[in-house]
C-alpha cells in the first residue's frame, strides 16, 4: 500500500526556538489508514494535524500529502478545499449559518452550481443522520449534532483525508461513541484516510494504529 | 453568488444594533450633504433668477460691497448706464427688507410704475400700484403665508401699505415679497436717489455678453460690477461663498467621520470573528473571498446609509420648507448632482473604511485564527 502522508524530520518552533512544538517528526500514513494520534497536552498533536491539513507551514523537514509538497512557500488554499476535511473539537461551525449552509461553505470555491451544492450538502446532512435539522442554527443544536454537521462539512468536496482534532473531546461518552461510530463508518465505506487526535484511550483503540507523541516527537 | 450575498447580509443582520447605529451615523453625514446641497442649489437658483429678472441680460451692482443688499447705485450712475452704447434698457430696483409676523426677511422690491412691465410679473389678482401711493402688490407665496387679500393692509416701517394686487414670477424671493413704488421705498429707507440693482438688457448688436460686461466694468472704473450669472455673485456677496465652503467642508468631514465609523464597526466584527475566519480558511476559502466578504459587508453598510441618508435629507428639506421664510427664499433644487454626490460619499466611506479591516482579515494565519477562542 502506498503512503499518502510522508513526514521526515518535520520541525515547527514557536517563539523563536523556545517552544519546539514539533521537533523532528518522522511519520508515514498509508492511503486508507485509520490512525489515532495520542499524547499529553502540549505534545504537538494539534500542531502536527495543522501541518497535515495545510493550515500552517513547517519550519523544516519534508512533508508531502497526497502527492503534494506542503513545505513553505506554496499557497495551500485549494489543497485545503479539495484534499482534506477538518473536524475540530469546538466551535466548528459559523453560528449565523444554518447546518445546511455550514456544509455548503467549502463548496464556495468549487465550480458547482447553487442547486447542485445544495443537493450535495443535503445528501451529506442526511448521511450524518441530521436530515431533520438541516435548517437549524448551530446554537439550537446539541453538541453531538454540531459535530455531525462538522463531519458532513468535512466530507464536502469529497476529500481523500479526514483530519479530526479531538472530535469527541467536548462530548459525553455516549455521544462521543456515536460520533466515533459515524467516523468509523465513513472511513470504512469511503476508502478515506482518517487521522484523529484524541486523549481518550477508548477512542484511540478504534484506530488501526496509534501514534504516540511526546514533546514534539513520535515515541 | 446569491448564497454569498445572503451570507454577507446575514453577517450584518446578526449584529443588528451595531449595524443600525453605524448606518445612522453615516447616513446623518449623507443627509447633511443632501440637505445642504439642495438648499445651496435652491438659493443659487433664486439668486440667478434675481439677477436675470424679466430676462435681463445682467444686473449691475455697486462694486465693492460686502453684501449685495448694501449695494447702492445713484441716479446719475443709472443715467450713465442708460446712456452706454449697447444698453437697450436699464431699470433700477431698490431692495428693502422688513420683518413681518411670519417672515423675518420679507423683501420689498421698489420699482417705478412705468418699469414694472420689465419684471414680467403675472398679475393673478387686482392691479399694480400707483406711483406715490402707499400701495403694495404682494407675491403669491407671501399672500398665502401672511394670509393677506386685496384690500388688506400690511404695516411697513410705521406706514400701512394697502394690498392692491397679487403677482407671481416663479422666483421665491419675489413671490415671497412685494412690489412697492420706488420713490416711497426710497423715502422710507432714507435712500433718496438710490437703487440697489439695475437690470440691464442689451441691444441685438451685442453678441458677446462677457466681453460687453468686461468693457462695461472698465468704463465705471470698478465702481460698478456686473452680475451675469450666479458665479459672479462672489464679487458682491460673501454669503454664497461661505455657504459653498461650509458645504464642502461638511462633506469632507462626513466622509472622514463616516469612514472611521465603518472602519471601527467592521474592524470589531472582524476581530470578533477571528476563529470563524480561521474556519473559513480551513475549509478552503481563498484570501480573496474573505476579503470580498468583509468588503461586501462594509459596502452594504454604505448602501444602506445612502438610502437612509437621502431619506433623512429629503425629510429635513420637507420640514424646512414648511417655514414661510424658507419658502420665500428658495425652491428646493433636487438636482441629480446632489444625489450623485451622496452616492459617491456613501461608496467612498464604506469601501474606504472597509479596506483596512478586510485586508487584516486576510492576514490571519488559519492556524493562529483557529487557536483563538
Ligand atoms: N501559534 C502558536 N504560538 C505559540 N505557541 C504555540 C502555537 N501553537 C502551538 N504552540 C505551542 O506548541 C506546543 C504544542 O501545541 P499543540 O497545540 O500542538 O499541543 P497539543 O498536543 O495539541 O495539546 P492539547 O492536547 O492540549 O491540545 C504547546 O506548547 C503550545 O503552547
Ligand atoms: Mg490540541
Amino acid at each position: 500500500m502506498s503512503n499518502i502522508i510522508k513526514a521526515r524530520a518535520l520541525r515547527k518552533y514557536f517563539d523563536g526556538d523556545r517552544i519546539k512544538a514539533l521537533d523532528g517528526i518522522d511519520l508515514d500514513i498509508a492511503d486508507g489508514e485509520f490512525v489515532a494520534i495520542m499524547g499529553p497536552s502540549g505534545s504537538g498533536k494539534s500542531t502536527l494535524l495543522n501541518m497535515l491539513g495545510g493550515l500552517d507551514h513547517p519550519d523544516s523537514g519534508c512533508l508531502s500529502v497526497a502527492g503534494q509538497d506542503l513545505m513553505a512557500g506554496r499557497d495551500l488554499t485549494s489543497y485545503r478545499a479539495r484534499t482534506v476535511g477538518f473536524v475540530f473539537q469546538l466551535h466548528n461551525l459559523i453560528p449565523a449559518q444554518t447546518a445546511l449552509e455550514n456544509v455548503i461553505l467549502p463548496m464556495f470555491e468549487s465550480r458547482l452550481g447553487a442547486r447542485e451544492r445544495r443537493r450535495q450538502a443535503l445528501d451529506l446532512i442526511e448521511l450524518v443522520g441530521l436530515g431533520k435539522r438541516a435548517q437549524g442554527y448551530p446554537p439550537q443544536l446539541s453538541g453531538g449534532e454540531r459535530q455531525r454537521v462538522a463531519i458532513a462539512r468535512a466530507l464536502a468536496n469529497s476529500p481523500r483525508i479526514i483530519l479530526a482534532d479531538e472530535p469527541t473531546g467536548s462530548l459525553d461518552s455516549k455521544s462521543g461513541d456515536m460520533i466515533m461510530d459515524l467516523l468509523t463508518d465513513i472511513w470504512g465505506e469511503g476508502k478515506k484516510t482518517l487521522v484523529i487526535v484524541t486523549h481518550e484511550e477508548s477512542v484511540g483503540r478504534r484506530a488501526k494504529r496509534i501514534v504516540r507523541m511526546l514533546d514534539g516527537r513520535v515515541v | 453568488m446569491l448564497a454569498f450575498a445572503a451570507l454577507i447580509i446575514k453577517n450584518l443582520w446578526r449584529r443588528k444594533s451595531r449595524t443600525i447605529l453605524t448606518v445612522l451615523g453615516i447616513s446623518l453625514g449623507i443627509a447633511t450633504i443632501v440637505t445642504l446641497g439642495i438648499i445651496t442649489g435652491g438659493l443659487s437658483n433664486t439668486m440667478e433668477k434675481i439677477i436675470k429678472t424679466g430676462e435681463a441680460d445682467f444686473t449691475v451692482a455697486q462694486g465693492d460691497v460686502a453684501d449685495f443688499s448694501f449695494s447702492s447705485i445713484t441716479r446719475d450712475q443709472l443715467k450713465e448706464i442708460r446712456a452706454t452704447p449697447g444698453v437697450k434698457s436699464a431699470i433700477g430696483v431698490l431692495l428693502g427688507f422688513v420683518q413681518t409676523p411670519k417672515n423675518p426677511m420679507f423683501t420689498l422690491f421698489g420699482i417705478d410704475r412705468r418699469d414694472i412691465g420689465a419684471i414680467e410679473a403675472d398679475l393673478t389678482r387686482g392691479r399694480f400700484f400707483d406711483d406715490g401711493k402707499d400701495e403694495l402688490v404682494i407675491g403669491k407665496i407671501a399672500a398665502k403665508n401672511l394670509d393677506l387679500k386685496i384690500g388688506d393692509t400690511l404695516p411697513v416701517r410705521g406706514k400701512n401699505f394697502q394690498i392692491v394686487g397679487i403677482f407671481q414670477t416663479g422666483n421665491p424671493m419675489q413671490d415671497g415679497g412685494g412690489l412697492v413704488p420706488l420713490a416711497n421705498l426710497q423715502k422710507m429707507d432714507k435712500k433718496e436717489n438710490q437703487v440697489t440693482m439695475v437690470l440691464v438688457k442689451v441691444t441685438d448688436k451685442v453678441t458677446d455678453i462677457e466681453s460687453f460686461t468686461d468693457k462695461f466694468e472698465k468704463k465705471f472704473d470698478g465702481d460698478l460690477t456686473t452680475l451675469a450669472s450666479v458665479e459672479d455673485f462672489s464679487s458682491v456677496d460673501s454669503g454664497m461663498e461661505i455657504m459653498d465652503f461650509t458645504s464642502t467642508a461638511i462633506s469632507v468631514l462626513a466622509v472622514v467621520i463616516g469612514g472611521i465609523g465603518v472602519m471601527n464597526t467592521v474592524m470589531m466584527s472582524v476581530f470578533e470573528r477571528t476563529r470563524e475566519i480561521g474556519i473559513l480558511r480551513a475549509v478552503g476559502w481563498k484570501k480573496r473571498r474573505v476579503l470580498t466578504m468583509i468588503l461586501g459587508e462594509a459596502f452594504l453598510l454604505g448602501v444602506l446609509s445612502i438610502g437612509v441618508g437621502i431619506a433623512i435629507g429629503l425629510g429635513v428639506i420637507h420640514f424646512i420648507m414648511t417655514y414661510p421664510v424658507a419658502q420665500s427664499f428658495l425652491v428646493p433644487d433636487y438636482s441629480f448632482k446632489i444625489f450623485e454626490r451622496a452616492v459617491l460619499v456613501g461608496v467612498l466611506v464604506s469601501i474606504g473604511g472597509g479596506l483596512y479591516p478586510a485586508w487584516r482579515a486576510t492576514r490571519f494565519s488559519p492556524a493562529e485564527a483557529l487557536r483563538y477562542e
